[in-house]
């Protein structure tokens, strides 16, 4: 499985790589710090699967999930939003912008594996 | 203006002859001499148009009675510092770990490289024990059995560094959320800039920041909050929520 993950924090970019690696998924991952970033990527990448951070520099992920569902080569490909973010409000905006799942920072590996799952129709 | 070293000298070569009433009055006349030397200073810059101050005015500003704090003191900049600073500690921590996990890895590959031996091996003394039970490999058939429990418990421990290696690496995630924290009190301190612009004079406005994190959720809300996420995901899947 080919994924991208967009992430401001060198760190957390790690961190999602390794634990993509940990549960299985390690294939093929792509990077990028911000939305800006990932489209750019994107414009010569097929990929299975997004995760993307919401606050980020230059172009914030709600910018970019909205820009990616508006493109239709990459209009239903599956979304993951992990971000700090926690308000009902926001998780609303993000779920209406197109994302299919979402993840509240600090997660852990167990969640990451059960949304990929979920949003790759793995599991019920 | 602070004093020279030959100011100084010459101050405490008159110390040493006078007596405590003609001090004060040598203090008194030192300090009217720095006041008036201000003075003229301040006067000067004035007359000159009163350009804005570059760098290297910081004297002229104090001059006019603005003190503005060192570039080494500015908040702003100091706190992108700390944030810099600890993502760059912790991706190199983070890269002993992943360097911990592979050398893990590597032990582990070793004892299933063993493993094959040690059974075949127990196969065979399990047949002479059985077959011979008199003999004195009985006893050497003791010892082995200590060596597979220890390559057991050498199994069982690597599998524990595994784990606490692969959960250390998962709370370094503290990076990000303590980063995302300083980064809403530099927003706070952005707003009190425009009040205080000189005192946080920064050259934050050219650097891209990211939208600051409304909630970050505390260690003891999280479980509260995944089962608020889920919810509203299930919700959205129902069409309850518009």
């Amino acid at each position: 499985m080919k994924i991208i993950t967009i992430d401001d924090s060198s760190t957390m970019r790690r961190i999602i790589k390794n634990t993509l690696k940990r549960i299985g998924y390690g294939d093929e991952i792509l990077e990028a710090e911000n939305g800006k970033e990932a489209l750019e990527i994107l414009e010569n990448n097929d990929v299975d699967l997004i995760i993307t951070d919401w606050n980020m520099p230059v172009m914030d992920g709600l910018t970019f999930v909205k820009k990616i569902r508006a493109n239709k080569k990459f209009d239903d490909v599956p979304i993951i939003m992990v971000t700090t973010e926690a308000a009902k409000e926001d998780i609303i905006t993000a779920l209406k912008a197109g994302v299919n799942n979402y993840i509240v920072k600090p997660f852990t590996p167990q969640v990451l594996k059960e949304k990929i799952e979920t949003v790759m129709g793995l599991k019920e | 203006m602070a004093p020279d070293q030959s100011e100084i000298d010459a101050l405490l070569a008159e110390f040493s002859k006078k007596d405590s009433s003609e001090l004060d009055s040598i203090m008194d006349s030192y300090e009217e001499k720095e006041e008036s030397e201000i003075e003229n200073k301040a006067m000067t810059h004035k007359s000159e148009g009163s350009e804005p101050l570059g760098e290297g005015d910081v004297e002229a500003e104090k001059l006019k009675g603005v003190r503005l704090p060192p570039k080494e003191h500015r908040v702003i900049d100091r706190l992108d510092e700390i944030n810099r600073e600890s993502e760059e500690k912790v991706n190199k921590l983070f890269e002993k770990l992943e360097s911990i996990s592979a050398e893990v890895d590597e032990v582990e590959n070793l004892i299933e490289d063993i493993k094959p031996y040690v059974n075949k091996h127990k196969e065979f003394m399990d047949f002479f024990v059985e077959h011979f039970p008199k003999t004195s490999i009985k006893k050497n058939y003791e010892y082995f059995k200590n060596i597979v429990n220890i390559l057991n418990e050498i199994e069982t421990k690597v599998n524990s560094i595994r784990d606490n290696t692969f959960d250390a690496m998962d709370i370094l995630q503290f990076q990000d959320i303590t980063r995302q924290k300083i980064e809403r009190v530099i927003s706070v301190i952005k707003a009190l800039h425009d009040y205080l612009n000189n005192w946080f004079a920064s050259d934050y406005e050219s650097v891209p920041r990211a939208r600051v994190a409304h909630t970050i959720v505390e260690e003891h809300e999280k479980e509260k909050v995944d089962q608020e996420v889920e919810e509203i995901i299930k919700q959205m899947q129902r069409g309850e929520i518009k």
